[in-house]
């Protein structure tokens, strides 16, 4: 029988999925260049030299480039924006932006956006939920 | 060291091959080579084979199977893209270090239609529209798109790669798509991911090519020198770390690299350059090899393709078979099929679409996966 609430599980493997709901994106941080990697790494993969440090990485970035799909694999809904996000203080993820279908992309690179780790809808074969990254424009201060 | 030389090269217009298999495609493409050397299969002494879907399926050995099997070393090349072109790299590597005096590379695919279908996640997890895109369009969208933001280049820069490159494919008997497009059809056509429509996405298609390396020594003596061309330089790099490439695997900066090390190790200036086929599998991606290759300087792309210099009779004619964006994009295939065109030019047998006067042509492949790494290409090749 399957639990009842099962456990959600991180769909990438730098999603960290904490008990208290807490849940972050991991990265590597090398104390020789300063590159910050998404995920666990061997090495530092910018100086092949440095010690790598766990770092979590923040919930908050700015789009550094993005672009409408309007056409995907069977099955996938379309349109939605998919963007990749300079991190603030380090680290790089890419991620769909929910938020309204701009007419230009163009537009939306070098907004502010905040990351949340969430249910992507997605269930492995016991039942449990894929967590992944998602973004959302956030207000900007006038 | 003396420099390889080509002396057989050869390709099968790319097609939809249903009935055929891919040993025979790529078996096809090989006789041709030969022939066009004047060679047989008993003479070639290794063979390289780039195919990138049944990599693991010993296609190099089922070509020999179906034209004739003597005893020699194969290697299956597996490398994106640039696995034709890695392919090529590798015959060229193995005469010039002596150890072969003639050796073959065949590069081949057969394709699903269609936006390619990535390695998927162990655990069933999909990751397309959860967490953004994984499809090459949507790539080399974003990839155009951080040029936009930066310098302004604009959706109808972008557009006229493909109107420039299916006019040049009016002329190329070997292309798929022969017909023009004026900048108004290509800009309304499907959006795939913006700004790349459908007639700026290349086709996944069946396809081979295949081309004869030997020696400078064995082609005197054997009196093959009337068809060589010179390989001036095989340069080749992957996966130059750059602060993007979390999100989103960085083209731009590994071409720059193996540009700048092919041009180097030539020997030459950009200048000295008289025709390049370079990797546009989407018309993004050609604006910004553009300025990967220095052809113009950075931010300089969108004017360089308003100014027409790029065009067949410019100052530096780019993809004047038409491009992967005419003649399709069968993976493995590809990188020696634009080492075909550019001997083609070299040896003053491209017809009405010869660049006159053509000595050195450079031709350019990048391919990777996103969450993997690149690769890519740069070989530049000399009238011998
Ligand atoms: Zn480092």
């Amino acid at each position: 029988m399957s639990e009842p609430f099962p456990e959600p599980i991180p769909a990438m493997p730098y999603i960290v999925i904490d008990d208290g709901g807490d849940h972050y994106l991991a990265g590597s941080r090398c104390d020789q260049c300063g590159a910050t990697m998404l995920g666990k790494r061997l090495g530092c993969a910018a100086c092949g030299d440095g010690a790598l440090t766990d770092v979590r990485l923040n919930d908050t970035g700015r789009v550094r480039t993005c672009t409408v799909i309007t056409r995907s694999y069977p099955g996938v809904p379309v349109p939605f924006i998919a963007a990749v996000i300079a991190i603030d203080g380090g680290g790089v993820v890419r991620g769909t932006l929910h938020g309204p279908i701009p007419d230009d992309p163009v537009a939306e690179i070098g907004k502010p956006v905040r990351i949340s780790i969430e249910d992507t809808g997605q269930r492995d074969p016991n039942g449990r939920a894929f967590y992944a990254q998602n973004f959302r424009p956030m207000e900007t201060a006038a | 060291m003396s420099k390889g030389l080509i002396v057989g090269i050869d390709m099968i217009p790319f097609r939809r091959y249903p009935d055929r298999t891919v040993e025979q495609l790529g078996g096809e493409a090989a006789l041709l080579a030969l022939a066009d050397a004047g060679l047989s299969i008993r003479d070639v002494q290794a063979l390289y084979c780039g195919c990138s879907l049944q990599a693991n399926s010993m296609v190099g050995q089922r070509i020999l199977r179906q034209i004739g099997e003597h005893g020699m070393p194969v290697l299956n090349v597996t490398n994106g893209c640039a696995t034709g072109a890695s392919a090529f790299r590798e015959a060229v590597l193995a005469v010039e270090s002596g150890r072969h005096d003639v050796a073959l590379a065949v590069g081949v695919e057969q394709m699903a239609r269609g936006l390619i279908e990535m390695p998927g996640r162990p655990t069933g997890f999909r990751e397309e529209g959860a967490i953004g895109t994984i499809t090459t369009p949507s790539m080399f969208a974003q990839a155009g798109l951080v040029h936009s933001a930066q310098y302004g280049t604009t959706f109808e820069q972008f557009a006229k790669v493909a109107v420039k490159n299916h006019h040049h494919a009016i002329l190329n008997d070997k292309a798929y798509v022969r017909r023009e497009t004026p900048l108004e059809e290509v800009m309304a056509s499907d959006m795939i991911a913006y700004p790349n429509t459908k007639l700026m996405c290349s086709i996944n298609i069946d396809g081979a090519a295949a081309a004869v390396v030997c020696s400078e020594a064995y082609a005197r003596k054997h009196g093959l020198m009337g068809r060589a061309v010179r390989v001036r330089t095989a340069a080749s790099l992957s996966s130059v770390y750059t602060d993007i490439e979390d999100g989103l695997t960085d083209f731009s900066e590994v071409t720059r690299a193996t540009a700048k090390l092919a041009y180097e190790s030539a020997g030459i200036d950009v200048k000295d350059i008289d025709l390049v086929e370079l990797h546009d599998c989407f018309a993004t991606a050609e604006l910004l090899h553009y300025e990967n290759l220095a052809l113009c300087g950075l931010g300089e792309a969108g004017a360089l393709i308003d100014s027409g210099e790029t065009a067949h009779g410019g100052r530096i004619p780019v993809n004047v078979s038409g491009g992967l964006l005419s003649k399709g994009h069968p993976l493995g295939a590809t990188g020696i099929a634009n080492l075909y065109e550019l001997c083609l030019h070299l040896r003053d047998e491209a017809g009405a679409r010869q660049v006159e006067g053509a000595r050195i042509g450079l031709a350019h492949i990048v391919g990777g996966i996103i969450d993997y790494g690149s690769a890519c290409a740069v070989h530049v090749l000399e009238r011998a």
